[in-house]
């Protein structure tokens, strides 16, 4: 059996220890706010793109504690890199406590890293999901309607028209796909994805 | 006199067959078989046949584009082409809105719905996801030549799926308003 259960192996880089062996010499309330970083960046509250965000962030914490900054995001980096791990291999909250007594954190400092594991476990799980890979997520949808009054062959039409702009994030930017439908297709295709919704509901509940 | 003249005095089958044809192929060149057919049926030369054909499809244009009179119609051209030009103007008008410009237009949708099992950031998940792909028709942009058309796929989780529907949703609340 694995010595750490978060990796599935017994030797984890040295880095990685000492970050931990930083964290445990922390002074408690720097420690908290930490932590609460870590898990902030991991439901998607903090953006992980602005690296300069974090830095502000922890640069007092950093002066309180007398660490320099850069040490400081190594620690969150760890914690990140330890609950994504506990997530990946959905591990029993017991698993998770043996896990940081071996990393060598004391009670305490165990006792909030699993009350906030616990208290915000579907957040960060939703949030760690949310970076799975899917194919052209639709980013945004833009719709108008009109009624076509008059054309070229017929004076007078009257026929209601709608328009979708889609956006879709295709790897490569974002792109702006549009469609025209008829009233009919509108309802057709309104029909077919409250289908497609009730399927997923019924996976969802 | 008028350039139709000798089609009124065609059967009218053969009369019917013409209008048909030739509001069918509105958009292009009149074929050069059509135009020999015409021309055997009623005697003329080439370039008879074709001002007859232009001018067939003069009169449908104005018909449909305008309100039409049949009185006047028959008045003016006989009782055979009045009565084909009444027997089609619904349809003829039908295929002017379904051929009118526009954006892309939709063709056919289809979905299908993923569970995802296991990913990098986890072993064991279920997360359900919908593909929608739409076939969509692009506008033709070459004369007589169909216009191409292309998928568009894309992929819906629980969330933008919601957010989707209930902004169509909306659209038809306000589309049966105004109805």
């Amino acid at each position: 059996m694995a010595r750490y259960h978060f990796a599935a192996t017994d030797q984890l880089p040295q880095e990685l220890l000492d970050d931990f062996q930083l964290a445990q010499s922390l002074p408690a309330d720097v420690f908290k706010k930490i932590v609460q970083a870590a898990r902030q960046i991991m439901t998607g509250e903090t953006e992980l793109s602005t690296i300069e965000s974090i830095t502000e962030q922890l640069s007092p914490l950093a002066q309180d504690a007398g660490v320099p900054t850069l040490k400081l995001m190594n620690v969150v980096r760890s914690l990140i890199m330890l609950l994504q791990g506990s997530i990946k291999r959905n591990l029993k909250l017991e698993t998770l406590i043996e896990d940081c007594e071996t990393l060598g954190l004391d009670d305490e400092r165990v006792k909030y890293v699993c009350g906030t594991w616990k208290k915000y476990y579907v957040a960060i799980s939703k949030g760690v999901l949310s970076q799975t890979l899917s194919v052209n997520p639709l980013k945004d949808l833009d719709w108008r309607f009109g009624v076509t009054a008059s054309s070229s062959e017929l004076s007078s039409v009257g026929r209601t028209f709608l328009q979708l702009k889609l956006t879709l994030d295709q790897g490569d930017g974002l792109k702006d796909v549009f469609v025209e439908l008829t009233l009919n297709q509108f309802y057709d295709l309104l029909h077919q994805l409250e289908s497609a919704k009730q399927t997923l509901d019924f996976f969802t509940s | 006199m008028s350039t139709l003249e000798s089609l009124q005095k065609s059967p009218p089958k053969f009369v019917e067959q013409v209008f048909l044809r030739v509001y069918q192929t509105r958009l292009d060149e009149p074929s050069q078989d059509f135009v020999d057919m015409i021309a055997e049926q009623l005697q003329e030369d080439e370039q008879n046949t074709r001002s007859i054909i232009n001018e067939v499809l003069k009169l449908i244009s104005v018909c449909v584009y305008d309100d039409y009179d049949e009185e006047k119609l028959q008045k003016k051209h006989g009782d055979v082409i009045a009565a084909v030009i009444t027997k089609h103007i619904n349809r003829w008008r039908e295929q002017a809105v379904d051929t009118q410009v526009s954006l892309p237009q939709l063709i056919d949708s289809k979905w299908r719905i993923d569970i995802k099992s296991a990913s990098h950031v986890s072993t064991r998940m279920a997360a359900p996801t919908v593909n929608v792909q739409l076939l969509v028709q692009n506008p033709s942009l070459k004369k007589g030549v169909l216009g191409s058309s292309n998928a568009v796929n894309f992929e819906l989780n629980v969330e933008t799926l919601e957010t989707m529907l209930n902004g169509m949703i909306k659209i038809k609340d306000q589309l049966s308003s105004i109805k």
